[in-house]
């Protein structure tokens, strides 16, 4: 049994449901992100967890048991919050404290979990500050210490990085995942940041509407994401409507105009929609002719826009020093077998 | 530009408060006898007759004591009715808030004068509780200070809610709910999270009401009357019964700079306590 199941979740607002029958199970110690748009039900998942939103229907178990009637705040759960939440009238090391001073932690032992937890996000140095005296980054590890400091049974981060820079928020991601591994808690990341999830989680389950619909190991869901609306919102794709003229077990042979590429996945219809990930694609002598209509640098990668008899491609190709193809270039696009996806609607 | 732009402002303080300040406090200076009327000139004999006299100790030990106490009920009242409000969702909390704004909307005299029917010996209230069999004789309201006191808070607390609900309103719901999952009751986070980041609020509010409740003249003149008189109401009585003018403006003057120095040493105060709250 998982350590955390959703069973049948559903968040009515009125008529409208939020979440529409979530079922999910997490291991003990996993890492799982909640990823999706804003307003696909993930965020009021994350609080009926935590106990801030009762379900309309469904069940929440924790370590096995069900937690419909036990309040908020005796559920054990560490919360972060976007806003990071501090209180703003406490030092580092009181807002550190709070918690177990909550569950009448004696004084010494507090002192030394603070110290303890300050020193495992690195912040041992700043315990007699004030939250406003703290970076963004800063605030957000002592919302983490206060989180964990209570050895909570499960760790919530609700869109942790959101109100951080670019730069801070890389290294926030890989700074907190590695937390996480070394206090192995049972971790829910919410978040609209395909590449957050990916990057921090062990499993991704993609929302849309109040529901799952793709749950997997990053690279697995990132390979084959199965629907139109989960490969759009994990990284970039060239989608192309397609005629179905062949089938076989798992892969169907798929005609653009003159065009016939074999593809993974079947095809529910006669019509598909085919997936080309940009990176998947690459200049080489054979392969289908096209012409660099736009050609833009990124730094580590050129970004091309490439003409072809299948319409327009987005092709990404790392910066390998020197050469690149100019705009107006003459070239063919080429890829590996298993790159083009079949996806549906 | 700034300089231009705050022409105006600056042309109406001048006129309508720095030159009449002045003139009372010269005015303070003069001296007054029946005989003679105001003579002009520089003596402290008013300010030794405020400040020595038996009778204006007892004079400005009630307005001390009356903007006291209707600060000390009005942040009991108004408080919590700040934070009902902060919680309520939103039809509601325009409508309450205008409930609450409403005894600003009427004028004092009638506001004042319904006090009087209501509270008076042969008011509503007293009708009620003698009918009921619960007094047997009525409970004096109108020329008491328990009377003034509640006058007072009644047009005052308003502006005890508006400035705590400002606060309020600045505090991030989610801090409450971060509070709630690290254990905390409902109590406990009203207690050591609401409260401490209320309290600039609850301060300076208090602050409002003190001043406008120490300063009030009609309210206290209707309800508490000539037998329990205030600063402003001994100040209007030099001014306009005794023509001892220079007398009543130095009364306006002790009053002035009592209160002044209340409000500097309470910011003072408040400032460096809660400089994490206000910071940023």
């Amino acid at each position: 049994m998982a350590f955390l199941e959703l069973t049948g979740l559903v968040k009515r607002y009125g008529t409208t449901a939020a979440v529409d029958g979530v079922d999910l199970a997490v291991e003990r110690g996993e890492f799982l992100s909640l990823l999706g748009p804003s307003g696909c039900g993930k965020s009021t998942t994350l609080m009926m967890i935590a106990g801030f939103v009762d379900p309309t229907a469904g069940r929440i178990a924790i370590g096995g048991r069900d937690v419909a009637n036990i309040r908020p705040n005796n559920r054990n759960i560490g919360v972060v919050f976007q806003s990071f939440a501090l209180f703003p009238h406490m030092t580092v090391a009181e807002n550190v404290g709070f918690g177990l001073e909550m569950r009448g932690v004696a004084a010494e032992e507090r002192a030394r979990r603070i110290a303890d937890t300050l020193a495992l996000v690195r912040l041992a140095d700043f315990a007699q500050r004030y939250p406003k005296q703290l970076s963004g980054g800063q605030q957000q590890r002592v919302a983490l210490a206060r989180a964990l400091v209570v050895q909570p049974d499960l760790l919530l981060l609700d869109e942790p990085m959101s109100s951080l820079d670019a730069k801070l928020r890389e290294e926030m991601r890989v700074e907190i995942r590695d937390i996480q591994r070394r206090v192995a808690i049972t971790t829910i990341l919410v978040t609209h940041d395909q590449s957050e999830a990916l990057l921090m989680a062990d499993r991704v389950a993609v929302m849309d509407r109040g529901r799952i619909v793709r749950i997997g190991r990053p690279y697995e869901v990132y390979e084959d994401p199965g629907s139109r609306f989960v490969c759009n919102f994990l990284g970039r794709t060239n989608l192309i409507p397609a005629a179905v003229i062949g089938r076989s077990p798992g892969r169907s042979r798929l005609r653009i105009g003159a065009v016939e590429i074999d593809a993974l996945g079947d095809a529910p219809s006669e019509r598909a929609t085919l997936s080309l990930r940009p990176e998947r694609l690459a200049f080489a002598e054979e392969g289908l002719p096209g012409k660099v209509e736009s050609c833009l640098f990124m730094g580590g990668q050129w970004l091309y826009r490439v003409g072809t008899a299948i319409g327009e491609l987005l092709v990404i190709r790392p910066n390998e020093g020197g050469k690149h193809v100019p705009e107006g270039g003459q070239v063919r696009v080429s890829w590996d077998a298993d790159a083009p996806r079949v996806v549906h609607e | 530009m700034p300089y231009l732009l705050s022409a105006p402002a600056t042309a109406v303080l001048t006129l309508f408060l720095a030159v009449p300040l002045v003139m009372v406090l010269l005015l303070s200076f003069n001296t007054f006898t029946m005989a003679t009327g105001i003579q002009p000139g520089y003596s402290l004999v008013n300010y030794i007759e405020v400040l020595g006299d038996e009778y204006f100790h007892t004079i400005f030990g009630r307005t001390f004591l009356l903007a006291a106490c209707v600060t000390a009920v009005s942040a009991l009242i108004g408080a919590p009715e700040a934070y009902i409000v902060h919680r309520m969702r939103a039809p509601w909390r325009s409508l309450f808030l205008l409930v609450i704004l409403g005894p600003l909307l009427v004028s004092v005299v009638v506001r004042t004068l319904g006090w009087a029917v209501l509270l008076g010996r042969n008011g509503m209230v007293n009708v009620v509780l003698k009918s009921l069999g619960i007094v047997e004789s009525p409970v004096e309201f109108m020329f008491t200070f328990t009377g003034m006191t509640v006058a007072l808070v009644h047009v005052l607390v308003p502006f005890l809610v508006l400035s705590v609900w400002t606060s309020l309103r600045r505090l991030d719901p989610a801090v409450e709910a971060a509070a709630i999952s690290l254990g905390a009751s409902q109590i406990t986070v009203l207690r050591r999270i609401v409260l401490p980041q209320a309290m600039p609020g609850i301060l300076s509010g208090c602050l409002i009401v003190f001043t406008l409740a120490a300063s009030a003249f009609a309210t206290p003149a209707i309800v508490g009357g000539r037998r329990l008189k205030v600063a402003s109401m001994a100040a209007y009585d030099e001014f306009l019964n005794s023509l001892n003018w220079p007398l009543g403006a130095a009364i306006v003057v002790v009053l002035l700079v009592a209160m002044v120095a209340i409000v500097m040493v309470s910011n003072r105060v408040v400032e460096r306590r809660f400089r994490q709250v206000f910071e940023g």
